[in-house]
């Protein structure tokens, strides 16, 4: 069975499912339930609800290949997670793992509160298969990347949470896998920890560990992925890294199409968005009532093609926004602010640092356009959002979500290098600008 | 170096494993130390406490049957003939009140990370061994106390401590495996130590139970373990009927295992 494996495979998963019965009436129930049952010769057991978290899952996964899963809550990562770490036994198909798993499916996972961090280091890695001959080994290793010092010697109930999970995190790391499960259990930590993980991370690729990692945050997926699976209803929605991220945002944000004129009132900033985002501008609801300027509309139009549906990376994109300024001599500045992922700013900007808003000072309607440029963003999906402040310090308007955009690679675009090896992969971020490159030649 | 593991849906493999158990010692032991620390070295008094307990039990079975009853059943003071009997069941009550709840108990850990689940009544029952030292202890306090000289047999003690365990391990192991499918299994235990001791002769002379349900007693693993004990601290004599003891302790401990490598794959979905 195992020569039919190439050596290179890390993993290789074949027709996985994993079936759950909603109502089984054979398993965690009572004696008194099942006599009572047996007595009534009830048929009750016949409408058992089936329910697949997995299914048809065929996967192979290369020796040092890191992937990320994505998907929504309950589509069936941590599943597949579970099952590859035999934690639980799959319904149908096959698992052939190459070499030796750990999981950290949970934080602290077996951690006792009463032991001190050197009693608990050991008996997580017993729990994830150690001896503690090793664990001598790495043990001050583990304790250095924690950075627990004189704590070591503590119950780990005295912990800030924190170092709980500093030190979790690194024992984990520390110990000597071949394949190595993330369920959401990265980058914790304050910011300096966080960089430590990633660093920590990107040594044990170069070690040449096969990584599988499941994170909702967005940037911990690129940065450490190499390949993103998005996984839906239990099945492989996508297996290519840039694709992946797109269905996985197309599915889960609200599209609005790209043509579409949004209207848009002051009156309607008193939402939870406006506190978010700016929570120390220091506005009031009174401000609403008063206010020199109301907002219209916005919209965003595709300045190259008369493509109505789509819109390429190499396509100039037009915002357009309408206000009426009801007040003369006032101040006031828009900003636009473009999101990717629903959490990352790509960038920002304002009206007020290119252009004098002074000569927008008597009352009227007004139209402002911006441009998001052609052969810059990469094809992703973003929102667009938009900012008004008044008098500098007021705001009176903010909503990071009014339209979303989604930008295709240029099939005409692509074909021109089809034929050269990429060196890159084809997503390496939410930015690919088209720049001039220019050469010379060395006698 | 390649290391292949193949898990295959539904293969009926019921094997027990207790190879990959032993791999899995070094979490054996770390279980067992964190239990007794967590259970003795976390309040001040935990070994005292439970010396007492036992002290305790001597005093008041002493006090009942010893001059209250005023039953003799050898040449030896009651407390000196019975302690034995009633070191040989705590031990066994204490493993299976522990085991038989071990794998319900440790579900969090269950569900997070793969290890032979084989290893939690293992551990719970060998947590019962500090235990039994203590009584023990007590035992030997008793016996100077009395001034009981006491021979060669002593050498037996581990067989009888052994077998004693094996007793309490069969049962705890189909105790856990069950309560992962009938949680009110659990609820069974009381039941079970409370009509044990009426059957078995912890407190009284294996020659006051009536000659035709003398198979019975023998057939009493419990009732072999502490015939053993007697024999080893108190030379009573040491009828070999009380072996056949053995059979019923290996066909549950067999069986158990086997009904616990067939829970065992399901326990993740249903705990």
């Amino acid at each position: 069975m195992s020569s039919k494996i190439d050596k290179n495979i890390a993993l290789k998963i074949t027709d996985l499912g994993k079936k759950y019965s909603l109502n089984d009436k054979l398993i965690g129930v009572s004696f008194r339930e099942r006599f009572s049952e047996l007595l009534s010769l009830s048929s009750k057991r016949k409408n058992n609800e089936e329910f697949w978290a997995l299914k048809n899952i065929n996967l192979e996964i290369k020796k040092g290949e890191s992937i990320g899963l994505i998907g929504k809550n309950g589509s069936g990562k941590s599943t597949l997670l579970k099952l590859i770490s035999q934690v639980i036994t799959p319904t149908e198909g096959q698992i052939i793992i190459n070499g030796s798993v750990a999981a950290v499916l949970e934080l602290g996972m077996g951690f006792h509160p009463d032991l001190t961090g050197r009693e608990n280091i050991y008996q997580n890695s017993a729990i994830l298969g150690f001896s503690k001959i090793h664990i001598n080994q790495i043990f001050n290793d583990i304790v250095d990347f924690a950075d627990i010092g004189r704590f070591i010697d503590q119950p780990v109930k005295n912990y800030s949470s924190g170092m709980y999970q500093r030190l979790s995190f690194s024992i984990v790391a520390h110990l000597d896998t071949d394949i190595m499960l993330f369920d959401e259990t990265l980058s914790t930590g304050d910011l300096s920890f966080q960089q430590k993980c990633y660093e920590k991370i990107d040594d044990l690729v170069a070690k040449g560990k096969t990584l599988i990692v499941v994170s909702h945050n967005m940037n911990d997926i690129i940065r450490i992925a190499k390949r993103i699976i998005y996984i839906d209803n239990g099945k492989i929605k996508s297996d290519s890294s840039s694709e992946s991220l797109n269905e996985y945002v197309k599915d889960n944000i609200s599209q609005t199409s790209l043509f579409q004129k949004k209207n848009i009132k002051n009156k309607k900033t008193n939402n939870s968005d406006t506190k978010l985002l700016f929570a120390e501008s220091g506005f009031t609801r009174e401000s609403y009532n008063n206010v020199s300027i109301n907002m219209i509309s916005i919209s965003i139009v595709n300045k190259n093609s008369t493509n109505e549906t789509k819109c390429f990376t190499n396509d100039e994109l037009e915002i357009s926004i309408e206000f009426e300024k009801k007040q003369a001599g006032t101040f006031f500045d828009i900003g636009i602010m473009i999101h990717h992922m629903n959490n990352m700013i790509l960038y920002a900007h304002t009206l007020n640092s290119d252009l004098d808003i002074k000569e927008i000072s008597t009352v009227g309607f007004y139209t402002i356009k911006t441009y998001i440029p052609a052969g810059f963003l990469n094809s992703i999906s973003c929102q667009i959002g938009l900012s008004v402040s008044e008098n500098y310090t007021n705001v009176i308007f903010a909503n990071k979500n009014l339209l979303n955009i989604n930008l295709l690679k240029n099939p005409k675009f692509e074909s021109k290098i089809k034929h050269i090896q990429n060196p890159l992969p084809s997503f390496i971020g939410p930015i690919f600008p088209v720049w001039d490159w220019k050469y010379s030649k060395h006698e | 170096m390649d290391n292949y593991k193949i898990i295959q849906a539904n293969s009926v493999n019921t094997k027990i494993n207790l190879k990959e158990v032993y791999a899995y010692r070094s979490l054996i032991i770390s279980f067992l130390k964190r239990d007794i620390l967590t259970k003795y070295a976390q309040t001040k008094l935990g070994i005292i406490l439970s010396l007492i307990q036992a002290f305790a039990a001597a005093l008041i079975i002493n006090l009942f049957f010893g001059i209250l009853l005023n039953i003799e059943i050898t040449n030896y003071p009651f407390i000196v003939y019975a302690f034995p009997g009633m070191t040989a069941w705590y031990f066994f009550s204490y493993i299976i009140n522990n085991s038989g709840t071990s794998v319900t108990n440790a579900q969090s850990v269950i569900k997070k990370v793969y290890f032979p689940k084989l290893v939690l009544p293992i551990y719970k029952s060998l947590v019962g061994m500090t235990e039994l030292l203590i009584w023990l202890i007590a035992y030997t306090v008793i016996l100077i106390t009395y001034q009981i000289p006491v021979g060669y047999n002593l050498l037996i003690l581990p067989i009888a401590i052994t077998f004693n365990f094996l007793v309490g391990f069969s049962i705890a192991v189909w105790l856990s495996a069950i309560t992962v499918r009938y949680r009110d299994a659990s609820h069974i235990i009381p039941y079970l130590i409370g009509f044990g001791i009426f059957v078995t002769p912890v407190f009284f002379h294996t020659d006051m139970f009536p000659e035709k349900f003398s198979f019975f007693m023998h057939i009493n693993p419990m009732a072999g373990v502490i015939a053993l004990y007697r024999y080893c601290f108190i030379s009573t004599n040491f009828d070999l009927k009380y072996l056949w003891g053995l059979f019923p302790t290996f066909i549950l401990l067999i069986t158990g295992l086997k009904y616990f490598r067939k829970v065992e794959k399901i326990i993740a979905d249903v705990i």
